[in-house]
């Protein structure tokens, strides 16, 4: 249903509104699903832009050993833009893993670049301010929010969703 | 609810189910500390049940008997555990006795168990004997304490009735000390009433005088009889007076002489004047030895002194009778005057002595209360008894102490608290529970779960 209300090359970005809810996770499986379906798909994360404190943990290393992703650390909104560009080019999806939008600005940045936002929600957590406010956020600065995926506990755990994930070209095949 | 939602809230919840569970390992370590029993000793109680086929005649006791559903009431009571605490020395307290003693009653039987938690083996056998010995004895008191009560008061109604006798006693004698012939009259132990004692002084003066008569008819004879003795007793006195016996022989032969001189002879013969002088010299000389001899005495005669005797004899008993008419006229008098005023008397004496009829019957009536009450008393404390049947001996090692079930159930309690409040709490808090929740956030429909 999603791959056919996508224009080819599209952009989406997975985020959040709350650590641990499992964007990552969801990427992978969209870019598995896409990969299946004879879609070319890259997948560059955004954890570490933020830097500090909210950085890494919710991406693990193994995202960068899987051929088609990009641990990627943009030093500027161009730079950026520039990135996804080049990416279009050479694959049908790019997949941007983005921290949660009340967290870090560069999320709702690269939602404005893309064609559609996915949320993850974990299924079972506690309703915050931070819900309200992404969804806010998001339509403040004119993101389109395609959907949220519900993600049981067990799904939202990165490594063993990462261990999965298979097949993908290294990164310097995809960025070429 | 299921298992896994469960599950899921006390996950949620960890922290809340944590502080819980933190407090309940607290408090069952607290408890743990304060009480400590190791050792357990059994002693048994039977109780005896009342026999209704009592042919020995001796008084039943009306107290129901003591069940056995009742005997776990009386190892609570203050009493027993009082008592449990001082044949410990003192080592524990009543309260604290209170949670180391168990008994138990099998179904169908009169016996029962008493457990008892020591700290020590020692402490654990004395116990358990003590509440044993204790319950016992508290039953025998439970038992015949009515009794001792009405036996209490029957005793203080005696001494109180006891004392009534005594004053009645004392009014009585007073009376009798003060009213002796009412005191005859009623309670002397002659029997004799004043009137009676009358008609027997009457009868006693009558007879006396009858015999003051016969003694002054016996006086009368013996004085004549002295009288006819007493000429004989002159002339036996004269004749044995020689002076008197001449001039009297003289006398005769004078007069003699004179008389043939003045038959033979005229008035003028010489010497008849003076024979007639001789003779009248001689008589007169005669009647003066007569007045001598008579004004003599007597009594040396045996005749006369014997009349003399005999008269006196009967003057005496005259004299006797007379003096003891006159003792009976006064008695007889006194009698007659002390009937006349002692009618008062013999009333009040005579309701004083019914009011301690009265007194002496209630209190025979209270002393056959008071044997039938002991009786009741004996009957209570032998009849439907509770016994020891069984003393401790040893204690042994108890697996099931109060800390290991104080702890075993505060943490179940801890537990059930903690997961019913994680269950609260999770039902309180606002989650991602089903898509429409999602949609309802987020504004945007639910693409898909991933498990």
């Amino acid at each position: 249903m999603l791959d056919a209300r996508l224009p080819a090359p599209a952009v989406l970005v997975v985020s959040a509104a709350c650590d641990r809810d499992g964007p990552p996770t969801l990427a992978c499986g969209l870019a598995r699903a896409f990969a299946e379906a004879g879609r070319r798909t890259v997948i560059i994360s955004l954890y570490d832009l933020a830097g500090g404190e909210s950085s890494s943990p919710a991406v693990p290393d193994e995202l960068a050993t899987w051929g088609g992703a990009v641990h990627y650390a943009p030093r500027g909104l161009r730079e950026m833009s520039d990135v996804v560009s080049d990416l279009q080019s050479t694959h049908d999806v790019v997949l941007a893993v983005a921290p949660p939008v009340p967290k870090d600005p560069i999320s709702l940045q690269i939602s404005r670049l893309a064609h559609g936002v996915l949320l993850a929600v974990r299924l079972g957590r506690k309703i915050t301010t931070d819900d309200e406010t992404t969804v806010t956020q998001l339509q403040r600065v004119g993101a389109t929010l395609l959907g949220v995926v519900a993600m049981h506990h067990e799904a939202a755990d990165l490594k063993r969703r990462y261990n999965v994930a298979v097949g993908a070209p290294p990164l310097e095949a995809a960025l070429n | 609810m299921n298992a896994k939602s469960v599950y899921e809230a006390v996950a949620h919840q960890r922290w809340a189910v944590g502080i819980v569970l933190g407090i309940g390992i607290a408090v069952a370590f607290m408890l743990a500390v304060r009480t400590a029993p190791a050792y357990t000793a059994s002693s048994s109680v039977l109780m005896v049940p009342a026999t209704s086929n009592d042919n020995s005649g001796n008084p039943v006791s009306t107290t129901r008997p003591l069940l056995s559903d009742d005997l776990p009431l009386l190892v609570q009571t203050t009493a027993v555990l009082q008592r449990v605490s001082q044949d410990l020395g003192g080592s524990l307290q009543p309260d604290a006795l209170y949670h180391r003693i168990r008994t138990q009653v099998y179904q169908n039987s009169n016996v029962m168990t008493i457990r008892f938690f020591g700290i020590t083996p020692k402490q654990a056998v004395s116990g358990a004997n003590a509440v044993a010995d204790e319950v016992v004895g508290q039953y025998r008191t439970i038992a015949t304490s009515r009794y001792d009560t009405l036996a209490a008061d029957i005793k203080r109604q005696l001494e109180r009735r006891q004392g009534d006798l005594r004053q009645l006693d004392a009014d009585l004698q007073r009376a009798t000390v003060t009213y002796p012939y009412a005191q005859d009259a009623y309670g002397s132990a002659e029997g004799v009433s004043v009137s009676t004692r009358l008609g027997q002084l009457q009868g006693e003066h009558d007879e006396l005088v009858a015999k003051l008569s016969g003694d002054t008819a016996q006086a009368s004879v013996t004085s004549n009889r002295k009288s006819e003795a007493l000429p004989l007793a002159r002339a036996q006195a004269a004749n044995g007076d020689p002076v008197y016996r001449n001039l009297r022989e003289r006398y005769g032969r004078d007069a003699a002489d004179l008389r043939r001189d003045q038959t033979e002879f005229s008035s003028n013969y010489p010497g008849l004047a003076e024979l007639q002088d001789i003779v009248g010299r001689e008589r007169a000389g005669l009647e003066a030895d007569e007045r001598n001899v008579a004004g003599r005495s007597f009594t040396a005669t045996q005749p006369y002194a014997d009349a003399l005797a005999e008269e006196n004899r009967a003057l005496s008993l005259v004299a006797n009778d007379r003096a003891k008419l006159a003792r009976l006229d006064q008695t007889i008098a006194l009698a007659k005057e002390q009937l006349s005023g002692s009618s008062s008397a013999r009333t009040m004496i005579s309701a004083l002595r019914r009011e301690r009829q009265s007194a002496e019957a209630a209190y025979q009536l209270l002393s056959t209360r008071l044997i039938t009450t002991l009786a009741d008393r004996a009957a209570a404390a032998s009849t439907g008894s509770v016994m020891v049947f069984d003393h401790a001996t040893y204690a042994a090692p108890s697996p099931y102490t109060r800390p290991v079930l104080v702890t075993t159930a505060v943490m179940i309690v801890a537990a059930w608290m903690a997961i019913t409040l994680a269950i609260v709490l999770e039902g309180l808090a606002r989650r991602f529970r089903t898509a429409v929740i999602i949609e309802r956030v987020y504004g945007a429909p639910v693409l898909g779960v991933v498990r």
